[in-house]
Formats: structure tokens, C-alpha cells, sequence
């Protein structure tokens, strides 16, 4: 049996969403169905309003709604050390330490050869401004600790060495509740590199 | 047999869901494995080092209908040096896509897996000026696995052995002069040719002895890589990654 056709033109618009197949989409479909209307105006009014307002930071390529965003503009930061993230979620988890007090930049994605992610989709050229303009003494990258985050690393550090600033990498290490069998031989040599006195 | 264990390398992941990944596994008994690694994406994951892109593991995998998954893995070579050095990383990652491409699905890929891994141990050990050649080697290496290597002893028309030739791509390999008419080559000087022969023949652990200069390697770069992607129909994105770098290193 055909579905009618606003219920299909609703799926095939849910299909377009990353990880979510045909079968997914008819069940989310007829979930958003059995919704109340009011439920269901505000999820769409929800959806609008986050594409309508959220835009990128002028300056650390966050998604903000104020541009420049509010950790840009903070006198209460560090202005001479930027965190190099990969993806927004990663400011997040590094406020969520409240360890860090000094910038961001968002580079939205990792260098990734056989995806034809290079520095040109990679919001480098920005982060290559705000250090030729003056005033940053490190640049903490932080993008993930596999392959692409690592290649990324190695890249930045390339290119930002010869600008004077000094590049420095997150420390890898153990994560908290692991088991040294498990852990791979690369985390185990940065560990031991990494070690300290206790 | 709902489990079975494999060998393999790993050429490709993508992100699946919360904390999942899809990695693709070039595996000698099994050509290319499509597998759900579940939960790799958190910190504590016991599989989250043997997924990591050129890692050679022992994987113990449960057959699905269309992806199966991977339950467990035993690193066997972790390619270390190729993620602590960017010019390594970028021709390994060549490699990669041009093994992830010619690789198919429940098929053997004996040849194709030993190809792979002799480059990335190459790559791995080879000095940074011989990267290049590597990929090179690994080129030739993978026309001859696919059953495209290029006739390069005789004439492709009528065997004729003394040069001087011209190369032809469409042709699939040398033409001599008798046979040129209006075959679209380019000329191959003889030393080129020697060199391609030579590239053909050597191990990966020998390649330090080829003296090339700058222009030859260039000109065999060009007409492997013009050979390789008509053949293959396939430019690889990592190409872009490689010029990228090396123009990084020449500013």
C-alpha cells in the first residue's frame, strides 16, 4: 500500500538525516503523526528558529547566536591561548572541565585525505588570521586523539611553527577506568612518555 | 558460521550512530569486510585501538546480513610511524583508498593484502626523500594485482623488442615506432623505461637502490598515475592531500 503523499514527502525529508534508512524514517514519521499539533509546531518552530539564529562566530567559528560569540568577547579569558577543536561538541566537553579559560577555534572536521577534507574545507585560513593579527602566544590543538585528529595535529603544527606561536597537543594518556591489557601499544608509549611524579 | 576470524587492515571508518563506527577491513581471505565496531567512539573501548585506520589486526567479527560486527581484536601491527609523520600519514592514506577500491566484497585478496601491507611497512620505515618511489612501486604493485600491468618488454602490437617507443595508455603499455600511426603516446625515453622495468621487478626493501632524478620521477609519477586512473576509472581524493603537503613544504 502507498502511503499518502504528505506522509511520504515526511519520510523521504527524515531519510535525508545522517543514519536514518527508510524503515527508521517510517517509524519516526508515524511517531511525529500520533503527536499533538502544538507538539508538533514546536519541534518545526524549533528546527526554524536554530537554523534561522545560529550562525558561526566571525572569530572562533563556534555556532553562536551573537556574533562574535560570548567566549570570544569575555574579558574574564585568556586572550593569548587558543584551544584548536574539531567540532563545536568538543567546546563543550572542554567548558565542561572548567579547567580551560582561554579561546577556542573550531575547525569543523579533521584532515581527512580520502574524504577530500584539506585545509581549504577546513576552517583554517580563519585561525591563521586571528594568529597573524597578533597577540597569541600558544595554540593548544585538541582535535581527537585517532589517525585524522593526529594528522590534523601534525598539519597545524607545520604550518603555525614558523608564525612564532608555540603549538602544543593535549596529553594522551590512560583514560580513567581503563585496563592496561586493553589499551593500545601507542596509548601505553605516550603514557609512559607522558608520566609524572606522584 | 555466524563468527569467524579474520586478519585484516584497516582502510576506512565512518561514524555510525551515538558511538559506533563502520570500518572497512582489507582482509586476505575475505577481499574488503564491512563491520560495525560498537562503542569505539568512548574513551574506554576495548576496540578502539585496533580500528584505528592501518592498524593490522586480528579481528574475531560476527556475520550480518548486510554489515557484521566486530567483537573482538588482537592488534598485530599498529603502523606507528606512519601517524607520527604527515608526509608518511598522506601516502598511506593513498594506499589506503586505492586498496579500498580495488578490494570486493567475500573475495579472496591474498596479493592485494600483501601488496598493502608491504607498502605500509614501507612507508613506515622508508626514508622521507623515498616516499614517493614507494607509492610508486605500490602502483605498479596494484596494476598488476588488478590485471591492468602495463606491457612494458615488447611492442603491445607486434612484439618488437628495440625501442625507441612511445607509451600508450588506452594501448596498455609500450608501441613501437612501426606500430605508432596514430596512437596518441607520449614519448619514453630509454631510461625511463629502464626505470619502469626496474620499479616493476624490485622489492619495496630495495627501492633505495633506483638512483632517479627529480624530472624522471615526475615523468613516471605522470604516467602511472594517467595509467592507473583510466584503467581504474578512479582519481583518489588523497592525491590533493599529497599536493597539498607538498606545497606546505615548499613554502
Amino acid at each position: 500500500m502507498m502511503y499518502p503523499g504528505p506522509v511520504l514527502r515526511l519520510m523521504e525529508e527524515l531519510t535525508k538525516l545522517p543514519g536514518v534508512g527508510p524503515k527508521t524514517a517510517q517509524r519516526l514519521a508515524f511517531h511525529l503523526l500520533k503527536q499533538e499539533t502544538e507538539s508538533i509546531q514546536q519541534f518545526a518552530q524549533a528546527l526554524l528558529a536554530a537554523k534561522d539564529r545560529i550562525r558561526h562566530c566571525s572569530i572562533c567559528q563556534n555556532l553562536t547566536e551573537d556574533d562574535p560569540c560570548r567566549l570570544c568577547v569575555s574579558s574574564e579569558r585568556d586572550q593569548d591561548i587558543i584551544c584548536v577543536v574539531e567540532e563545536p561538541k568538543d567546546v563543550v566537553a572542554l567548558e565542561r572541565s572548567s579547567e580551560y579559560r582561554g579561546l577556542y577555534h573550531v575547525l569543523h572536521g579533521a584532515w581527512s585525505p580520502m574524504d577530500g577534507v584539506g585545509l581549504e574545507t577546513l576552517r583554517v585560513k580563519e585561525l591563521l588570521g586571528r594568529i597573524k593579527a597578533g597577540g597569541v602566544k600558544e595554540v593548544i590543538v585538541a582535535t581527537n586523539a585517532d589517525v585524522e585528529g593526529e594528522a590534523t595535529a601534525m598539519y597545524l603544527a607545520r604550518l603555525l611553527k614558523p608564525l612564532g606561536v608555540a603549538v602544543t597537543r593535549l596529553a594522551h594518556g590512560l583514560p580513567m577506568g581503563s585496563e592496561l591489557d586493553y589499551a593500545a601499544d601507542d596509548t601505553i608509549a605516550r603514557a609512559l612518555q607522558g608520566r609524572h611524579e606522584i | 558460521m555466524a563468527y569467524y576470524q579474520s586478519e585484516g587492515i584497516v582502510l576506512r571508518t565512518y561514524d555510525l550512530g551515538e558511538a559506533d563506527r563502520i570500518v572497512v577491513i582489507l582482509s586476505p581471505e575475505h577481499g574488503s569486510i564491512r563491520a560495525v565496531a560498537k562503542g569505539v567512539r568512548r574513551p574506554r573501548s576495548k576496540l578502539s585501538a585496533v580500528i584505528q585506520l592501518f592498524s593490522q589486526a586480528s579481528f574475531m567479527l560476527y556475520r550480518g546480513r548486510q554489515l557484521d560486527t566486530i567483537t573482538q581484536g588482537e592488534m598485530i601491527e599498529a603502523f606507528r610511524p606512519l601517524r607520527l609523520d604527515l608526509d608518511r600519514m598522506a601516502s598511506a592514506a593513498y594506499v589506503g583508498e586505492w586498496a579500498g577500491l580495488v578490494a570486493r566484497e567475500r573475495q579472496l585478496a591474498v596479493e592485494l593484502y600483501q601488496l598493502v601491507l608491504t607498502a605500509l611497512t614501507a612507508l613506515c620505515h622508508s626514508p622521507l626523500g623515498q616516499l614517493d618511489m614507494v607509492l610508486r612501486r605500490f602502483e605498479m604493485g596494484l596494476l598488476e594485482v588488478s590485471g591492468y600491468a602495463p606491457q612494458l618488454r615488447r611492442c603491445v602490437h607486434c612484439g618488437q623488442k628495440v625501442g625507441p617507443f612511445v607509451f600508450s595508455t588506452s594501448d596498455g603499455g609500450i608501441v613501437c615506432n612501426e606500430c605508432k600511426g596514430t596512437v596518441k603516446g607520449r614519448t619514453l625515453r630509454p631510461v625511463i623505461l629502464a626505470q619502469l622495468q626496474a620499479l616493476r621487478k624490485l622489492p619495496f626493501s630495495r627501492l633505495g637502490v633506483l638512483r632517479i632524478h627529480a624530472a624522471a620521477e615526475k615523468e613516471i609519477a605522470s604516467l602511472l598515475q594517467e595509467f592507473l586512473q583510466y584503467r581504474l576509472e578512479f582519481r583518489p581524493k588523497s592525491l590533493a592531500a599529497l599536493a597539498e603537503i607538498r606545497n606546505l613544504k615548499e613554502e
